[in-house]
């Protein structure tokens, strides 16, 4: 290991990147750090699970059954007398399918976005006593946050095949719209984790707007419900992007139009890339200000 | 640039900033290009040496000297405001206590956790995991979570750590006085054979283990290098110094 640190960050930063030999290294720089930090953020999630889990007789079982019974909860609940409309519109058979499939990838982002803010505070002790790459500490949130979407989404499926009798083929695709998400997570987890550690203020505001995302967002409704007038700003909104995207692969086995495939792609890369830059510039003053 | 050359610090300087109201800290972020909302603390100006492989370097100075600062800088954890720092090879910081524990974690976990840290692979970390147990030598406590432990338990583990991550250079921040009479020898023996292939660089109150350890003494006073040499040279200078001033607030003196 070889390093230089200069006075102005940026220019480090930007050293590294041209060190790295391909003329564009600046696009490949947060996958790159990402990469050769693996090792790093495996032990850590590793060790984050295990901490959960000690001193619970049941561990893992947990983390399985507080999605069951959510799921469970949703299915009596919509079953028959609360059947809306937009879930027959959707070509859904149960609602409670329709929301939860939604409540996935919404979870995932709530989770997220409301521990980025505090992201830097929480692992002070280990940034400042060792010499640890802050920006990894996106990476092992998002992967942890992944590990709780995986095993409810496994039960999603689960319960698709029960109540319906079928899981549609194109839930296959589901990886090609998690990928791109999960780059537009790490960018706003970067982006905010940076905010968020020069003032508290901004942990505050997250908090204070969440419960308003989740009616911005299909959740309970899909963007085909929304009136015609509003219906393009839906999509101004990139959680609805995913979320719309997630839902019609697992369920209604619809493959997503290109144009907002290409849409998902465009907001996940400039949030990415955006994020990681924010990031960066501000990671020298981070260490000192948290 | 030389290939022996571990550490070259050209004349770094580190501020940190104090703030009167909370509200200038965003004062200072939109406009901070035309106007400065802050009150500086100069902890380092103008600080320049270099280390080659094999040299041990002392650092001494009074508290709130800059010292840990310096090796922050050097580690990499923090940046200088100015000035530049070329470190080359893997470093080990075993700096003031509390080296970058999870409490909650037990001593087994927190090693390895460690030593990919510091840029081992995680098989490599349990593979060595035994001899860094028996450095430690905390017995059944290295399964226990590190909130039973107590400080010398601590270093104890910090220590065994860096001493098995093949490290090029040693940065040591005070921590070997915690040790009991019995784990200071172990560190030294350890620390007189790393010196044979690797740096230290060592900040230290005691004074024998700075005339045993290091090839050159750096005195630093108020963020800046007083003097710099043999340690039986520049030792003795800087205690009939510490004598003769007073030991009074002026050094902390924060300027507008």
């Amino acid at each position: 290991m070889t390093y230089q640190s200069r006075a102005k960050t940026s220019t480090a930063i930007m050293l590294s990147a041209r060190k790295s030999g391909a003329p564009l290294g600046w696009l490949a720089l947060p996958f790159t750090t990402g990469w050769r930090h693996r090792e790093l953020i495996r032990v850590i999630v590793q060790r984050e699970f295990a901490q959960r889990f000690r001193g619970s007789a049941l561990g893992w079982f947990w983390a399985i059954i507080s999605p069951i019974v959510m799921l469970g909860a949703y299915t009596i609940v919509f079953t028959g007398p609360f059947k809306v409309s937009a879930a027959a519109e959707a070509g859904v058979g149960h609602y409670a399918l329709f929301i939860f499939a939604a409540l996935i990838p919404f979870n995932l982002f709530t989770e997220l976005f409301a521990r980025a803010p505090n992201l830097m505070r929480e692992n002070a002790w280990f940034l400042k006593k060792t010499i640890f790459p802050s920006d990894t500490l996106g990476w092992i949130a998002l992967c942890r946050a992944l590990i709780y979407a995986g095993i409810s989404f496994a039960i999603l499926l689960a319960f698709e095949l029960a109540l319906t009798g079928r899981i549609p083929a194109t839930a296959l695709l589901a990886p090609l719209v998690i990928v791109p998400y999960c780059l537009f997570l790490l960018g706003v987890v970067w982006f905010f984790a940076a905010l968020g550690s020069l003032t508290q203020d901004v942990a505050h505001v997250v908090t204070s707007i969440m419960p308003l995302i989740i009616f911005g967002s299909p959740v309970f409704y899909s963007v085909a419900d929304v009136p015609p007038a509003i219906r393009e700003f839906a999509y101004l909104n990139p959680l609805a992007i995913y979320i719309e995207m997630t839902r019609n692969l697992v369920l209604a086995g619809v493959v997503p139009d290109f144009a907002l495939y290409g849409q998902a792609w465009l907001v996940a890369l400039v949030a990415f890339w955006v994020g990681h830059a924010v990031f960066m510039r501000y990671r020298s003053i981070l260490v000192d200000v948290v | 640039m030389s290939s022996d050359l571990v550490i070259r610090a050209a004349g770094i300087g580190k501020s940190y900033q104090f703030y009167t109201h909370y509200a200038d800290r965003f004062k200072q972020m939109i406009f901070g290009r035309f106007r400065k909302f802050y009150k500086d603390y100069w902890v380092l100006r103008d600080v320049s040496f270099e280390a080659r492989r094999g040299e041990s370097i002392g650092i001494i100075g009074r508290n709130g000297a800059g010292k840990s600062t310096l090796l922050q800088i050097i580690c990499g954890i923090t940046t200088p405001t100015y000035g530049e720092v070329e470190v080359h090879g893997r470093v080990a910081p075993v700096l003031s206590l509390g080296t970058g524990f999870d409490t909650e974690l037990t001593g087994r976990e927190n090693a390895i956790i460690g030593g990919v840290v510091l840029g081992l692979r995680r098989a490599d970390i349990i593979k060595r995991f035994d001899s860094i147990a028996e450095f430690a030598a905390i017995g059944q406590f290295i399964d226990q979570p590190m909130k039973l432990y107590s400080t010398g338990m601590f270093m104890r583990l910090a220590f065994a750590i860096c001493a098995h991550v093949d490290a090029e250079l040693m940065v040591i921040d005070e921590s070997l006085s915690v040790g009991d009479t019995a784990f200071q020898d172990k560190c030294r023996t350890f620390l007189r054979n790393f010196r044979k292939t690797g740096s230290i660089l060592l900040v230290s109150h005691s004074v024998a283990e700075l005339h045993n350890l290091c090839d050159r003494v750096v005195w630093i006073d108020r963020g800046r290098i007083r003097e710099m040499g043999k340690p039986s040279e520049i030792i003795p200078k800087y205690q009939s110094a510490v004598h003769e001033e007073h030991d009074d607030a002026s050094r902390f003196l924060i300027e507008a």
